[in-house]
């Protein structure tokens, strides 16, 4: 990897500081996961690393589970493994078990929310220091006509046509979660579907914070009414069980009343489709109102893949997104699962 | 066993699996025999020769070839 | 003549740990990606990013500024010339070429002008002109020599550098200015099937083999209940070896060189670096102690062990270079792809009446055939009457071929097996049943202990036990009629054969047994243990005869200075390692009544051992074992086996090692038919491999082997872009490897057949797994998945096209 200068602030306060004088040359270390390939394959090469742990351990800011369900803040430095195993996320299965399929063990003890949230995208090509794709400066996408067996298949107005690699994002965007972000100058929140975008050129990224921003934590709190019982879940589809990354993931979340299983307050976000983390609110309508089963999950399924445009050799991940969408659907509803034998 | 019949000249540098397994008896491997063995340059390490040519047992076995070297 | 294997076994075809088990576990054992010498450099590679180019020019100055800059040596050897004038004020080199008796009548000239860019050696030591005098031979490195070279795939070596550290050797060949001309490439074999003119690779893209035919197929299809017309194939898969290709490497002060190489050959590897820097064979020495895999990729030094050496002996430093992942992938070789077009045709009774293939494939930009020809139709050719078979190969611009565990042959099966499964759905019978009427009859003048002389009956029996563990009756049904929902059940069965001659080469394998006073034994032999559990086998196999425990003896192994050894390959170090060892052990036991008897007042022939002594059989005494061989005194009992095809060939030696098996393997899965992803639910793996040294490792080895095949069936291939070139996944995230969670039951049932002698079990159990594992895809789903690796894409794709 190129020569770096390396950081490591005794507080959060002093992260900001570095981060706002790097001017956008900096990246943040936390985990470690993703920034250490991209820097050992010559795809990040930032001037500067400020690392997010101190010298007497994480910032206390970023690293704890906090809070009174449905209430609960997620530090951005947490662990993918303590969100998997989180006592306080416990009425959240549709966080806690996408956490806990995230690659293996050895990445789930050192990722962060953070970093799941704020990586870079997997796109082979993009990783591929001798092609110059769209977000590094290049003039085309060498995926829109090439080996695209893993990449969007909602392809409309992306001239850059990666997934967005996040699987903790689904999830948090159904569990109505807003992100705090922190810079040397103050502080804002946004609701976690404004912290993605589709990058387009070099020098953009999969996440809109600004260079001197951090993203710092995470606030699920999704509105359920008096009563009303909560239900959440999500599904992936992946090659292998062990070390992969999902290839379409759906996560859904509504609400019931105790005695009739009516879906109300319905989201539904798909995963590893798009260059962002999709709402899909057309699939949402569709179920929203209905009493829960096989048919009315079909139906919203149906709707949650309208609009799709799958590239060259992915026209297979709409039929498992809709396959996603609809067993997401039933896992929250507590139905049997048709499809284990 | 009978054995395929192998000419005796070829390159000193030409090496294939089948040789490291077998030495000079490596015409008796049924993969030298289904030329699926690969064969390497001991001149350079790899599957072209010093003049950049490609390394298998009929191209190194041709004594007009430039870098060809007799035993 | 000799005694042979023991008839009464105590150790031999048990279960018994490995003896470097914990060295292992505990990370005592190095590797040689562990060695790391005094002083020691590390280099990298610069390789060819671009699919097919010409160097058009090269600048290294810069890179040698880079801090810790020690040395550079590019691809192509320097060349040797002799020097006619070393002009040392005008900075000239004059040279004419070595006399050879080929070139005597052309003799080469050339005048170098020396300075930055130009290296000259002398006896592997850097020199300059100063040093030189008229008729030194020496050689010359003129790095601008290698403008103009055709490179011919993304990854294509050009240069190395050594540096201090392993950063520091990255920048320096980041600072390298190099310009390339960008030629047409091809990555894809079908594409040069559709343009027969192509000339992007060494030899030109197509080249087409020739048709063979026995028999009349059109006759076999005529006489045919039914017909079945498909294509069938598989991709090209890495080896992957958990330790990558490389070595360390470093010269003495006498001009001797000792290599730490990650290697099946340690003596083929040292005799290539004396060949190579004109030492001799006696002062190289390539140690490989611990080998973290190599599967069929690692018979030499390679390209990166030459410039390790070459970069030492201009530095004088040790060098290491081992490739990183994705060099591995994309450089150290690959086992290459097969598709084929298959016509078959037979009868309800089972008779497979006509099979006709006319396959292609690509090895890379170099390599040979990518299927195992001559074993076409696989197992049963020689029971098929008629059959025709035409193979092509199609050069592409991407890494070359290397053997690969079993080369040819796991691309046979799914070509032949899946041929099968299919006529039988058409046929309406179980496959089974074709199978079993077209294994290969016995040959009635082979020797009935051999495999040739009781091969049906073999693979009969195999059948027999393999549908008994995997439940095959009960769980078979016709195909896609299985029980009704979105998840399918399916079983499939397939077949392979594997071996020639396992007794190894020429010169024979050696091992060498030593007995001290004090009752300690040492073996010794320059063979290496890729993983296969060799170390334990010669133990097991010295303490069987000298009645000690595999624990008790020093093995000493990989080596090339201890004696000659060949290649691990073709599955022969087993065959040829354990034979020296028994034959060693028992001359070594020989030696030790002979020099003891005297003392103790017995003849020798008198003498037997027993577990932990050695009695006399005559007179009852009994000394313990360490007792006996105290009174070796200054003496040392010493045993030398040697074993080869010839000596296998002696009388009375036939059955001590042996070659050929069969194997039969069964595979359940469940499909999700909305998803298109597989489940693997059980695999029985069937295998003969004569006598069982220990069972627990050729038990593992089988797994190994199903495991291995288990991943060529779901989940690995080397996707290569045909825009860039390049290959998008020569990593180990989308070149896909699948966990533990992903592996199923795995049944594994050795027959055990000592009078065949030993026999390798290396490749064999890796042949059917991924033709078994696509058939019971096909019986799940009643329609084809025609090509591996069996991706939820293509299992969805297949789904869409056939119906369900």
């Amino acid at each position: 990897m190129k020569n770096f200068t390396y950081y490591q602030p005794t507080s959060l306060h002093g992260v900001l500081k570095v981060l706002d004088e790097a001017g956008g040359k900096a990246e943040i270390l936390a985990g470690g996961t993703d920034l250490l390939d991209r820097m050992k394959e010559y795809v990040a090469q930032p001037e500067k690393v400020i690392s997010l742990v101190g010298f007497s351990g994480p910032f206390k800011e970023i690293s704890a589970i906090a809070g009174h369900p449905p209430t609960v803040t997620i530090g951005a430095g947490v662990k993918l493994v303590n969100i998997a195993e989180s006592e306080l996320l416990r009425p959240y299965p549709a966080l806690t078990t996408a956490a806990a399929q995230i690659a293996g063990p050895q990445i789930r003890n050192m990722g962060t929310l953070g970093g799941s949230l704020c990586q870079r995208n997997r796109c082979w090509y993009f990783r591929d220091e001798h092609v110059q794709c769209l977000l590094k400066g290049g003039r085309r996408c060498f995926a829109h006509d090439g080996e695209n067996q893993y990449h969007a298949i909602f392809t409309q107005g992306h001239p850059c046509v990666i997934v967005h690699p996040s699987t903790l994002a689904p999830p948090l965007m159904v569990l109505g979660a807003t992100c705090e972000i922190r810079s040397h100058k103050g502080q804002r929140q946004i609701p976690i579907e404004q912290l993605f975008q589709a990058p387009v050129k070099d020098g953009q990224r999969e996440h809109t914070l600004a260079p001197n921003e951090l993203l710092v934590s995470v606030t699920v709190a999704p509105k359920i009414p008096p009563g009303a019982i909560f239900r959440n879940a999500s599904y992936e589809v992946k090659q292998k069980e062990t070390s992969d990354w999902p290839i379409v993931q759906a996560s859904v979340a509504y609400y019931t009343e105790a005695k009739r299983h009516v879906a109300q307050g319905v989201r539904i976000a798909l995963g590893h489709v798009a260059p962002t983390p999709l709402l899909s609110p057309g699939a949402a309508k569709v179920l929203e109102g209905q009493e829960v089963n096989e048919k009315t999950a079909s139906a919203a399924a149906e709707a949650a893949v309208e609009g799709a445009r799958p590239l060259s050799q992915n026209a297979y991940k709409v039929q498992q997104l809709k396959v996603a969408v609809r067993r997401a659907i039933l896992l929250a509803s507590g139905a049997k699962p048709y499809w284990e034998g | 066993m009978e054995l395929p019949q192998v000419g005796s000249t070829r390159c000193v540098h030409l090496q294939s699996k089948a040789m490291a397994v077998y030495g000079e008896g490596f015409a008796a491997d049924p993969d030298f025999q289904n030329d699926v063995t690969d064969f390497t340059c001991l001149k350079t390490g790899r599957a072209l020769g010093p003049d950049n040519g490609p390394v298998n047992f009929p191209q190194c076995c041709n004594t007009q070839r430039q870098c060809y070297e007799e035993y | 003549m000799a005694e042979g294997w023991p008839k009464k076994r105590r150790l031999l075809g048990t279960k018994i740990r490995r003896i470097d088990g914990p060295d292992k576990s505990t990370g005592r054992a190095k590797y040689s990606y562990d060695i790391n010498r005094p002083g020691m450099l590390y280099g990298a590679i610069l390789r060819c990013p671009h699919a097919h180019a010409k160097i058009t020019r090269l600048d290294t100055a810069a890179a040698k500024k880079v801090p810790g800059f020690k040395a550079l040596a590019i691809v192509l050897p320097p060349k040797d010339w002799v020097v006619v004038k070393a002009d040392e004020t005008g900075k000239t080199l004059e040279l004419k070429s070595v006399p050879s008796k080929k070139q005597a009548d052309k003799a080469e000239k050339r005048t170098v002008t020396v300075g930055p860019g130009v290296t000259i050696l002398r006896g592997n030591k850097p020199v300059t002109l100063a040093d030189l005098k008229a008729d030194d031979v020496v050689q010359v490195e003129v790095e601008q020599d290698v403008i103009g070279r055709e490179l011919f795939y993304a990854g294509d070596e050009i240069l190395a550098v050594a540096a201090d550290t392993e950063e520091h050797a990255k920048d320096a060949l980041r600072a390298i200015q190099i310009e390339y001309q960008v030629l047409e490439h091809v990555v894809d074999p079908a594409e040069v099937l559709a343009k027969p003119g192509l000339r992007t690779t060494p030899l030109p893209n197509l080249s087409p083999g020739k048709e063979f035919t026995k028999g009349d197929p059109a006759a076999g299809f005529k006489a045919a209940e039914a017909v079945v017309e498909a294509s069938y194939g598989v991709g090209v898969i890495s080896h992957q070896c958990l330790e990558t290709h490389g070595l360390v490497a470093e010269w003495d002060a006498d001009g001797g060189l000792t290599v730490w190489a990650s290697t099946q050959a340690t003596v083929a590897t040292a005799a290539a670096l004396a060949g190579r820097f004109g030492v001799p064979p006696g002062k190289v020495k390539c140690i490989t102690h611990y080998m973290g895999g190599g599967f069929g990729s690692k018979f030499g030094p390679d390209v990166q062990g030459f410039l390790a050496a070459d970069l030492a002996r201009r530095t004088g430093k040790a060098v290491k270079i081992m490739l990183d992942r994705e060099e591995e992938v994309i450089a150290a070789g690959n086992r290459p792809s097969a598709y084929g077009k298959v016509k078959i045709g037979g009868k309800k009774d089972g008779t497979i009446t006509a099979y006709v293939i006319d396959c292609y494939g690509t090895p890379g930009y170099t390599g040979g055939n990518t299927v195992n020809l001559n074993f076409l139709p696989y197992v049963y050719q020689d029971a098929i009457e008629n059959f025709t078979r035409l193979h092509t190969v199609a050069f592409t611009n991407a890494g070359g071929a290397r053997a690969m565990r079993a080369p040819g042959h796991p691309q046979n099966c799914i070509l032949t097996e899946f041929a099968i499964d299919d006529l039988a759905a058409k046929l309406e019978i179980d496959p089974v049943i074709i199978r079993r009427k077209n294994l290969p009859p016995n040959n009635p003048k082979a020797n009935k202990i051999e495999w040739a002389g009781r091969r049906n009956d073999i693979y009969n029996e195999q059948i027999d036990i393999a549908l008994k563990l995997s439940g095959w009756k009960e769980k078979w049904h016709p195909p896609g009629k299985g029980k009704s929902g979105v998840i399918k059940h399916g079983i499939g069965m397939a077949l392979h054969t594997w071996g020639g001659n396992a007794a190894g080469g020429t010169t024979p394998n050696e091992c060498f047994v030593f007995i001290a006073k004090d009752g300690s034994v040492t073996a010794e032999s320059s063979t290496q243990d890729l993983g296969t559990a060799q170390r334990t086998v010669t133990a097991i196999v010295v303490a069987e005869i000298l009645g000690l425990e595999p624990t008790d003896i020093i093995v000493k192994i990989g080596e090339s200075t201890f004696g000659f050894s060949t290649g691990s390959g073709g599955s022969t170090t087993c065959p040829t390692q354990a034979p020296a060892a028994l034959l060693a052990a028992q001359q070594a036991r020989n030696d030790l009544f002979r020099k003891v008897a005297p003392k103790v007042g017995a003849d020798p022939k008198d003498l037997a051992i027993e577990v932990g002594k050695v009695v006399d059989t005559k007179t009852k005494k009994e000394w313990s074992w360490k007792e006996f061989c105290a009174k070796l005194g200054m003496d040392e009992a010493q045993g030398k086996g040697e074993w080869n095809l010839a000596i296998s060939n002696e009388p009375g030696n036939e059955n001590i090692s042996s070659g050929q098996v069969g194997g039969v393997q069964t595979a359940e899965v469940l499909v999700d038919t909305e998803t298109g992803l597989i489940r693997l639910q059980h695999i029985v793996a069937v295998q003969d491999c004569g006598l069982v040294v220990n069972k627990l490792a050729c038990e593992s080895q089988v797994a190994g082997g199903v495991i291995m095949g288990i991943n060529y069936a779901l989940f690995e291939e080397n996707i290569i872009d045909k825009t860039t070139g390049r290959q998008v996944n020569a990593d180990m995230e989308f070149y896909k490897l699948g966990g533990l969670k992903d592996m199923p039951k795995i049944t594994v049932h050795m027959q055990d057949m000592p009078e065949r002698g030993v026999i390798g079990i290396g490749e064999p159990p890796t042949i059917s797994t991924a033709a078994a594992i696509g058939n019971a895809v096909f019986n799940a789903l009643g329609v084809r998945v025609p090509i591996l690796p069996l991706t939820p894409k293509r299992v969805l794709d297949a789904l869409a096209k056939g119906g369900l």
